[in-house]
């Protein structure tokens, strides 16, 4: 399916096919663990708390003495260049004809190519002899650090172009900002992703429309949020069904009722009850009347007669002195007399439908009257500290002044400059008066008014729309730290998609945040708006987002589609009440009712709720390891999942909680049996949904998926003119074969089995789950055979065996792959050459203490990448 | 209530019509927009005031005697030549060749299987063949033929391959045009999809999914975002009427003003502090709020089209169907009223592996495109291409029932290009594209014909209709070798 050029005599011949192959093998293994030895044994165990207070104690002691000439040229002679050098260029690769030294500084992508295939143990090939431990650090160290030059004292944190808000960031930030849920997935146009997550800031532009938009939620939203007056009358609204549950209803005409509720004042003043209502009638008529009555503490104040009338409504007004406390409310419908229809002695219900009735509106209960006795509206406070602007001209000027720095220094995430805000005062409104004392103009527009204009503006300033970084002012190092805002912004974007809270700003404001790091991640972490956090990395690294609106057919996944049409469409030719009892026509009929109704239980076995349940456990399981602190790997293979009754049968897992209680709606931990298939993500509903075909399993797809995301080395696209493989596998498909057997004869084939020999048996591996999440032990009849081997030679029996060696010998490549995706979506930028330190660095941390999800976040939060900004205007970043 | 009911109270109910007819200007200060405004309406059966949304109402439109509201816009006022408008249809995956083609040639051709729903419309379309896109092709790229068959569609240029950085292709015929003749309408060009979800993670091949969400782009770094919410459409262009006086009106356009200078002037300030790249990113700020104040002083220049007597579309509708049906009626009606002559619709990004279960198809339509080898695919796959067909037929009979003032259709003024990026979906190429041109150009085309062109760039034909609007002096456009003659 996708294209490029390629020759059969060797795999390799592109470049593009070396970068990022997995590194499998047990020597590969063992030379990663020496080496990470090796570092450890140069640099000493960093403990976590230093990485976060100072961050270079990773030292690189022999950088400054490598030299090409001396020290990498041999290795590359011994180990490289009879395929890339001497006139060979296996793959397009040569890597002995740079005209010159710079020539062969200046080309990174070529030397990340090899450190990533050296790193992985792809290159040399596999049979060919291998540079040893030491001379593989040195050529990673030399490339670091002389190609990169990356400065391990100081790593270039690379350039993040300026970030502007995408439309959840946006929400998010209006909500905290403003009080008010502005749902930019509806009024505003989908973000571009970049790289994978929609957070990327080269791929977030501003199209003409989008500056429309925003314009126009500016105004709406302050509109919303922003009380125009510094006083209203006090309400409270009761709610007809205080009344009583016939208040639903409503009374009928033909029946005396009377039902009552009680509201409190909170003091003896004047209030007003304003009472909506409806007399709701029947099409045709009814000859009912009544009399409608509401009474205040038994004193009846409106009383009046109703009778049919298909569209009526009615309105009791009162207003009264009331004293402070409980008082009670009554309505009583009185049926009048009317000539009734009897039959000996006894009335005669005549029930043709028709009906009269009293339903009630919400009650207004507005009050105390007197506007001396008025409240502060209600997100007053959240704009104006003072529960009245002044009256004097000279003191509210400064009183918007005090308004509007405080509103600006929180909406733009920094404190704004003077002349920001005198631009803003005067747009508003505001000016200087000729002198102290001045009254303000009774005919001009309320101060607060005044104040909503200018939070228009500033909604609408670039300042608020894009997050704007500076350099920390005492910082003087090449790569200066960002400042303390500009930290306390990139936190709370990570962690919550949000703006930073009071908290964040204060330590920002004092200086005091990165010394109190460590307690404000845990602080953050802890904080409900980290379900943020959750939803959006887990949402796109692992793509659950998708799985609410992934096509899949539960039918065909499950291999019943056309059982079910062929009975559908049976069911539909049969004439209803033909058939004789006992006779064959009807005995099969009933079987085929019997089996349409089983059928169509499995039609639904994925309905939009079990759908929504299976993002929900998802995310809920990285909450767990996130929050709990638990060990990175678990993700992948855990004894226990997060299940709910819909879901524990979905998946057919026996459904107790691990306190033994049934479980019901709400999702819990549960405990797995030993030998369950499932636990961690890719056992999980979202990953088995999102890596399948609408109809079927896509062996290819699981395992493209694991490559990139679980294990970072994703693979090169296929070559040209040659059929996707499931495609020609099921050409076949009559033959009724598995999918596995035909996989198999395509991988015999040298052309194809470079590549699929490397995630054919990372897909078939979850062959035992359908395209809907469920188990199957057959595929068309045949035994499922999950066995396999890694291309590095480990082999395994089912999923579980697969899971153990993801988490054993391969867990350096997913730590890494982690680490990346995290990084980038930190930063909301693309990796670059520079992070391959820092990526060292975590990784190195978390194989030290197994992998806890603290590590990753704190190593993430701690790199030069997120911790530092570059100066030097103009340059952009070398993306890799 | 059933939908039947719905459109017999849009006929009867004076006070609903009111409501859609009311408004406010679409921007200013201080206005609560509030589209989903409760209103009142009376249950026949029950007699009951209910309160109702007008969101469920929207399904349907009830189009008009559109007579009443035709081109409106001169500057002089003085009555000019009925305007030619262009507008760029993208439908994913190709097409199922040997079902799409015609056979015959010039006038003398028979449509094939998967344009039979254009039967009726056949002296008013022409179908091309032999139109390329080299920059699709994966050159020196490799993998992405989904994501370049998106960015080449409209610019003719090559997308460099970048998951986020540097994003970068061309600028696009509908925006080369519309820079030229937009500031003769009130919108300089109008960007549309039927593409509401997306796909999270990475897009095709190492591509920004930028490439394949927009087919409009403003300049070859700035894609031209399209809106998906057919109400927000309709809102944007049909605003919501103000029944306010000539002060209060004087009033808020100055408030609007100094709210845009004063944005402007703190953009400005800001760009002295930051570097290039960053630069880039608030200028798309910039452009954006010029944009606006252009926009402004055309609607203040052109007196405002009647509210198009229209029900007020629902949000995105589910059924895909519908969804598209109303993105082409809101087209249709935005060129009837001379709102804009410019217009692109994604209907789905190339790729796009939607299922289509209300067809019995259970398949995704990518995943089927790469089944050729087998009949039921293929014969799924054709369906497919009805499935559009069918939709794009009922669009260009809309533009045919529409008339303009002298009495000629909407459709015959018109420039359609309906088309894909891609000419095979299974074997990826670029070559003899599926493309049909619609309408007559007021004249200039020569519709009613299968036109067997010389293979040779899809962008000459962009350049020939940039004849054709008008931009007579463009010399080049994408990777045109020349114009495309026969049309």
């Amino acid at each position: 399916m996708l294209h490029h050029t390629f020759e059969r005599t060797c795999p390799f011949r592109r470049l593009d096919m070396l970068v990022g192959l997995p590194s499998i093998g047990s020597r590969g293994l063992l030379a990663q663990l020496l080496l990470v030895g090796a570092l450890l044994l140069l640099v000493g165990l960093v403990p976590l708390r230093n990485l976060l207070a100072q961050e270079n104690d990773l030292r690189a002691p022999v950088s400054q003495e490598i030299s090409y000439m001396r020290d990498i040229e041999p290795i590359l002679e011994s180990y490289c260049f009879d395929c890339h050098g001497y006139g060979e260029s296996e793959g397009g690769l040569t890597l002995d004809s740079y005209p010159s030294e710079e020539a062969r500084l200046a080309d990174p992508s070529t030397w990340l190519a090899v450190l990533k295939n050296v790193r992985a143990d792809v290159m040399p090939p596999d049979g060919a002899e291998r540079p040893s431990a030491d001379q593989e650090r040195l050529l990673a160290t030399w490339i670091k650090t002389q190609v990169f030059r990356t400065d391990p004292e100081m790593p270039d944190p690379g350039h993040v172009t300026l970030h502007r808000l995408n439309r959840l960031e946006y929400r998010n930030t209006i909500r905290e900002l403003m009080g008010v849920d502005y749902d930019t997935s509806v009024e505003f146009p989908p973000d571009d992703s970049g790289d994978g997550f929609d957070n990327n800031a080269d791929a977030l532009s501003i199209s003409p429309l989008l500056t429309e938009k925003y314009l126009l939620a500016a105004a709406d939203i302050v509109d919303r949020a922003v009380p125009k007056v510094s006083r209203v009358v006090s309400s409270l609204t009761i709610d007809p069904t205080r009344f009583g549950a016939a208040a639903k209803r409503g009374w009928s005409f033909d029946e005396p009722a009377t039902a009552s509720t009680t509201f409190q004042t909170a003091q003896r003043a004047d209030y007003r009850l304003t009472i909506p209502f409806d007399i709701r009638s029947s099409f045709n008529f009814n000859d009912s009347r009544a009399s409608v009555t509401f009474r205040l503490d038994g004193e009846p104040f409106f009383e009046k007669p109703y009778q049919w009338n298909p569209n009526q409504s009615g309105l009791a007004r009162f207003a009264t002195e009331l004293s402070e406390g409980e008082h009670t409310l009554q309505v009583v419908v009185t049926p009048k007399k009317k000539a009734s229809k009897e039959l000996d002695g006894k009335p005669i219900a005549i029930d043709d439908g028709t009906f009269v009735r009293l339903a009630l509106q919400p009650i207004l209960v507005e009050g105390p009257l007197d506007r001396s006795r008025w409240n502060v509206p209600s997100n007053y406070h959240r704009f104006f500290p003072r529960t009245e602007p002044p009256s004097d001209w000279f003191e509210q000027n400064r009183y918007a002044r005090e308004v509007l720095t405080d509103f600006c220094g929180r909406a733009f995430r920094r404190p704004v400059d003077d002349g920001f805000l005198n631009r803003l005062l005067s747009l508003a409104g505001f000016g200087q008066a000729p002198r102290v004392g001045t009254p303000v103009d009774a005919n001009e527009d309320s101060f607060e008014l005044k104040i909503a204009r200018a939070m228009t503006a500033a909604l609408a300033s670039p300042r608020f729309l894009f997050r704007i970084e500076q350099p920390a002012p005492d910082s003087t190092d090449r790569f200066p730290l960002v400042d303390e805002y500009a930290l306390a912004s990139r936190l709370s974007y990570l962690l919550w998609s949000s703006m930073p809270d009071n908290q964040l700003f204060e330590l920002a404001r004092d200086g005091q945040l990165r010394a109190n790091l460590p307690r404000e991640i845990s602080r953050m972490l802890a904080d409900e708006r980290s379900s943020a956090f959750i939803d959006n990395f887990v949402g796109q690294w692992l793509q659950t987002r998708d799985v609410e609106t992934v096509s899949i057919d539960a039918l065909a996944a499950l291999g019943l589609r056309e059982e079910y049409d062929q009975i559908r469409d049976y069911l539909r030719t049969v004439p209803d009440g033909f058939s004789r009892p006992g006779d064959e026509v009807e005995q099969r009929q009933k079987d085929a009712y019997q089996r349409y109704r089983e059928l169509r239980r499995y039609r639904d076995a994925l309905d939009q709720r079990s759908r929504v349940d299976m993002g929900r456990q998802t995310r809920a399981f990285f909450a767990y390891v996130i929050r709990e602190d638990r060990s990175l790997l678990e993700l992948l293979d855990a004894d226990y999942e997060f299940l709910n009754d819909r879901l524990a049968k979905h998946y057919g897992i026996t459904p107790a909680d691990s306190a033994g209680t049934r479980l019901d709606g709400d999702l819990r931990k549960v405990s797995l049996p030993a030998e369950s298939p499932y636990g961690g993500v890719l056992t999980q509903g979202t990953f088995l949904l999102v890596t399948s075909n609408p109809t079927r399993t896509s062996p290819v797809k699981r395992g493209l998926f694991i490559l990139d995301n679980i294990l970072g080395t994703p693979a090169p696209p296929a070559p040209a003119e040659v059929p996707e493989l499931e495609a020609a596998a099921e050409t076949q498909e009559h033959a009724k074969t598995t999918l596995r057997d035909l996989l198999e004869i395509h991988r015999r084939e040298a052309l194809c089995q470079s590549c699929h020999a490397r995630f054919d048996p990372l897909g078939l591996a979850f062959e035992n789950f359908t395209a809907i999440g469920t188990w199957r032990n057959t595929e068309n009849g045949a035994a499922v055979d999950a066995s396999g081997q890694l291309i590095s030679g480990e082999p395994f029996r089912d999923v579980q065996e697969l899971k153990s060696i993801l988490v054993g010998s391969r867990r350096l490549d997913f730590y890494r792959c982690l680490s990346e995706r995290l990084l980038s979506y930190a930063i909301g930028r693309s990796l670059s050459f520079g992070d391959e330190l820092s990526l060292d660095r975590i990784v190195e941390e978390l194989e030290a203490n197994g992998g806890r999800a603290s590590t990753l976040i704190r190593g993430v939060i701690a790199s030069s990448a997120f911790q530092r900004m570059r100066v030097a205007s103009g340059d952009v970043a070398s993306t890799r | 209530m059933r939908f039947s009911e719905c459109v017999s109270r849009q006929e009867t109910s004076p006070a609903l019509a009111n409501i859609i007819k009311s408004g406010q200007q679409p921007f200013r200060l201080g206005v609560i927009m509030n589209p989903s405004s409760p209103i009142r309406t009376e249950d026949p059966r029950t007699g009951v005031m209910r309160r109702r949304f007008l969101k469920g109402l929207g399904v349907a439109i009830a189009l008009p005697s559109l007579e009443s509201f035709g081109p409106t816009a001169t500057a002089s006022g003085a009555s000019v030549a009925t305007p030619i408008r262009s507008a760029f249809i993208y439908v994913p995956n190709g097409a199922q060749q040997d079902r799409w083609f015609p056979s015959g040639s010039g006038s003398d051709f028979r449509l094939n299987t998967s344009m039979k729903p254009l039967e009726s419309m056949r002296s008013q379309i022409q179908v091309i063949s032999g139109l390329d896109h080299q920059h699709a092709e994966s050159g020196p790229d490799g993998a992405g033929d989904h994501a370049r068959a998106n960015a080449t569609f409209l610019t003719g240029m090559r997308a460099r391959k970048t998951s986020s950085s540097n994003i970068h292709v061309g600028q696009s015929i509908d925006q080369v045009i519309a820079e030229r003749i937009g500031q003769q309408t009130r919108f300089a060009s109008l960007e549309l999809t039927c593409d509401s979800i997306r796909k999270s993670g990475r897009c095709d091949s190492g591509y920004s999914c930028a490439y394949q969400y927009n087919i409009s782009w403003r300049t070859p770094v700035t894609p031209m975002a399209p809106e998906p919410n057919p109400r927000r459409v309709f809102e944007r262009l049909f605003g919501q009427q103000d029944a306010v006086g000539k002060r209060e009106q004087a009033r808020r356009r100055a408030e609007q003003q100094s709210l845009l200078d004063f944005v402007l002037d703190d953009a400005r300030s800001l760009q002295k502090q930051l570097g290039k790249s960053d630069l880039q990113k608030v200028d798309e700020y910039v452009s954006g709020i010029r944009e606006i104040e252009k926009r402004i002083e055309r609607m203040e220049r052109y007196p405002k089209p009647k509210r198009p007597d229209m029900l007020v579309p629902e949000e995105t509708p589910q059924d895909y169907a519908g969804h598209i049906d109303i993105m082409f009626d809101l087209l249709a009606v935005a060129f009837q009223t001379d709102t804009t002559r410019v217009a692109t619709l994604l209907l789905a990004h190339d790729g796009s592996n939607r299922a289509f279960p209300e067809l019995g198809i259970q398949e995704g339509h990518h995943y089927l495109t790469h089944r050729q080898e087998q009949e039921y695919a293929r014969e799924r796959v054709a369906r497919i291409d009805v499935f559009y067909m069918q939709r794009f037929a009922r669009f260009l009979q809309r533009l045919a029932d529409l008339k303009e003032p002298d009495g000629s259709s909407v459709l015959q003024n018109s420039m359609i290009v309906y088309g894909s990026g891609i000419a095979d979906a299974n074997r990826h190429t670029h070559d003899n594209l599926p493309v049909i041109l619609a309408g007559q150009g007021g004249g200039q085309l020569q519709a009613g014909q299968f036109l067997q062109a010389s293979a040779q760039p899809m962008s000459n034909l962009f350049l020939s209709l940039a004849d054709k609007m008008g931009l007579r002096d463009l010399e080049r456009f994408g990777d045109s070798t020349g114009r495309l003659a026969g049309i």
